[in-house]
């Protein structure tokens, strides 16, 4: 069975580097050749040479912008033709699905919680980044404000991601300050996330806006952080049951070049995939 | 309604049947069984949640993926006699059941 994989794994990577659909001006970007080759053998077919150019520019622009490295976990939710191959991992460990199934997922605009069972196990530790250094984001394509969008809500250091009260709130190596000020986000859609890069500050960008927020951090949890849910004690809690296309958890970066690169590629996909 | 009579020996669904609508709703001992045939290793998992009454429940969509689907490797484990103690209901009665959403109390909203 691995062998079958690892060989289905190697054909696609030669087929999409022989076919020279992605990357037409610059060839194809090594870590995009790898992730689009998995995807294909999860998916058992190809994808088109859209969806891999798609992809292509999304690595290597995160790259030119110099917030690739800074991305440790990651899926993008959408482009491949099956959940399976929605999640291999972009970057990092692959998440562990709970209770999704085919039907929730829809190659345009991503995967839909039930807002009461279903998430996913990013399997990464919330203290897998350093306690300055932290960022979790998120595309959102239907949106639902009850529940968290990315957690971990174990004591004393709370990361969580959310729109619960129509304003955008943002905790990182921290239990207070909720609110970035970037208010009017109930059911918005697009890029969500949160980035703190020192200990007295996070900042949040949602509609197109970001806003520093004060807001001391304390040492992370061991806690894993999950995704349409917060995580807590190994027990996920207050699921939510927006549609989300794409997430990352990792280091600091620069939310706005993220937001840029996330956006442009899930429009891409939605050209690109019939 | 039990699941057994719901899906055939081969786990197939009737056509007629709305698995978003509906529930399954087990108690402990097949909740153990469930967890003990999944390892940690597993990349798609059938993982319950505990209702206010004790019993565990998950959605009944997970049945689409038991025959060549994503959590076949699950089903396949599970014996067949296990679905005589599973209770098929409304999904709005899972609902009605579900834990507080959101039992922590926030800080007050802060904006700098």
């Amino acid at each position: 069975m691995a062998t079958d994989l690892r060989a289905g794994l190697r054909q696609s990577l030669k087929t999409s580097l022989k076919t020279g659909l992605v990357g037409a001006a610059g060839g194809v970007d090594a870590a995009a050749a790898v992730y689009i080759a998995a995807v294909e053998a999860a998916d058992g077919q190809s994808l088109e040479a859209g969806v891999k150019t798609a992809i292509n520019t999304f690595v290597v622009g995160c790259k030119a912008d110099g917030i690739w490295d800074a991305i440790k976990a990651s899926c993008i939710l959408s482009g491949a033709r099956t959940l399976s191959g929605a999640l291999v991992p972009l970057k990092g460990t692959a998440p562990t699905n709970n209770n999704f199934v085919s039907g929730d997922y829809d190659r345009k605009t991503g995967l839909v919680g039930d807002g009461s069972t279903k998430y996913l196990n990013s399997n990464r530790a919330a203290n897998a980044d350093p306690q300055n250094s932290h960022h979790m984001a998120t595309y959102r394509t239907l949106a639902s404000d009850s529940g968290a969008l990315l957690g971990n809500i174990k004591d004393p250091s709370w990361d969580i991601l959310d729109t619960e009260t129509g304003v955008l709130r943002t905790f990182s190596r921290s239990q207070t300050g909720t609110s970035t000020g970037i208010t009017g986000t109930n059911n918005i859609t697009g890029f969500i996330g949160l980035s703190r890069s020192s200990s007295s500050a996070v900042l949040g960008r949602a509609k197109s806006q970001s806003s520093s927020l004060s807001t001391t951090s304390v040492t992370p949890v061991s806690e894993l952080i999950t995704v349409f849910s917060r995580n807590l004690n190994g027990i996920p809690q207050t699921f939510n049951a927006s549609r989300l296309a794409f997430y990352s958890i990792g280091e600091s970066l620069d939310l706005a070049l993220l937001d840029a690169r996330v956006t442009t590629l899930i429009s891409a996909y939605a050209a690109a995939i019939p | 309604m039990k699941l057994s009579e719901l899906i055939g020996p081969d786990r197939t669904l009737p056509a007629d049947f709305n698995p978003k609508a509906h529930g399954l709703v087990f108690d402990d001992t097949v909740e153990a069984v469930l967890l003990s045939v999944q390892p940690d290793t597993a990349k798609h998992r059938i993982a319950p949640v505990q209702l206010t009454d004790g019993t565990w429940a998950t959605s009944a969509d997970v049945l689409t993926e038991a025959t060549n689907g994503i959590l076949e490797p699950v089903f396949s484990q599970l014996p067949t006699e296990l679905a005589e103690q599973v209770t098929v209901v409304d999904w709005d009665d899972v609902l009605a059941l579900l834990p507080e959403p959101d039992p922590l109390k926030f800080p007050a909203q802060q904006v700098s």
